[in-house]
């Protein structure tokens, strides 16, 4: 499917879905839905998603709020979708995608250590890239630390 | 170890011994400075120009350096070519430990000396290798031309050439 014909789906499938238009196409879900959402997503013969391409957070003190965004890719019919997940900083807690495509473990693992949003039903949610007795999530904007030394320049 | 300081300390003392120990530190240095095996330990892009000066163009082998070896107890020579990190660092303080005496390091390109590109704005990133072991020979750029790094292996070499393994005081490992 093209774009057009991708959200043209997703209105059919999900009337009240919010699809925001770019390349790939935005599904925005939200946490209640995912799953279900992202299962049919993979399930579904015209859809087909079997690859998960990848997952990063974007962390917007302003809106008190972090956005997940997990890219779909589909061997079969090669078209891509990227879903949007806004969760509540404060809580920072999301479900897990791991049961539906084990591919995306280390990204949610990637994601849990630079960020602390924490996937629930993770099978092994641990730190990947920092020493696991790293204190903080350097990743978020508010993250503290001397070691960062201001530039004097 | 213990046995060689004490002979030193009885033979310094008898007529001619001085002279005697000058000249076993000579053939000392002599046989510690031209076959000075490095240890394969790359962190960063560094590490590329150091396989580079292992490779035929530059060809470290010509001044005893011979062929980088896998485990840190057959090496004497760590070039630390790259970035250590805070998750790097502890490992990288062992294998200089695990290195049997006497052992030197070359601390390769801006990061290993400073932290360099890495230093301000980042968390992750040791501020210069010397902070977890001691280090002889810096090695500036970023990363170094080969023939740098040819250069201050070669300057480590006349260092090791200068120095009184018999005469002077031991080499400490120091408990950072």
């Amino acid at each position: 499917m093209n774009l057009s014909q991708l959200k043209e789906w997703c209105l059919n499938r999900w009337p009240q879905a919010s699809v925001a238009e770019g390349d790939p196409l935005t599904l925005n879900v939200n946490a209640e839905a995912i799953l279900e959402c992202a299962l049919i997503l993979k399930k579904e013969e015209e859809t087909d998603f079997d690859f998960p391409v990848c997952h990063w957070v974007n962390d917007n003190p302003e809106r008190e709020i972090f956005t997940l965004y997990y890219y779909l890719y589909s061997m079969q019919h090669r078209h891509s979708l990227r879903l949007g997940l806004e969760i509540s900083r404060e809580y920072a807690s999301a479900p897990s995608l791991c049961g539906i495509w084990p591919g995306f473990n280390w990204y949610e693992r990637e994601m849990y250590d630079l960020f602390g949003v924490d996937y629930k039903n993770h099978p092994d949610l641990r730190r990947i890239l920092m020493p696991d007795n790293w204190e903080g999530f350097p990743l978020r904007k508010d993250y503290q630390d001397p070691r960062l030394l201001p530039k004097p320049f | 170890m213990a046995v060689i300081n004490n002979a030193c300390k009885v033979i310094q003392v008898m007529p001619a011994g001085p002279f005697l120990l000058l000249q076993t530190e000579q053939v000392l240095n002599w046989a510690r400075a031209n076959s000075l095996w490095p240890l394969t330990f790359g962190l960063a892009c560094c590490a590329i120009e150091f396989m580079s000066v292992g490779a035929s163009k530059y060809d470290f082998s010509r001044f005893g350096f011979e062929v980088a070896r896998a485990s840190p107890r057959h090496a004497d020579l760590m070039v630390v070519a790259g970035t250590v990190t805070e998750k790097m660092a502890p490992l990288a303080r062992k294998l200089y430990l695990q290195m049997p005496d006497p052992k030197y390091v070359i601390a390769m390109g801006g990061c290993a000396i400073s932290g360099g590109p890495f230093c301000y704005g980042t968390y992750s990133v040791v501020r210069g290798v010397d902070q977890i072991i001691p280090v002889d020979v810096y090695v500036p750029g970023c990363p170094p031309r080969p023939e740098a790094l040819l250069h201050g292996m070669i300057k480590l070499q006349e260092k090791i050439m200068r120095s009184h393994p018999l005469l002077g005081e031991p080499r400490k490992i120091e408990e950072l």
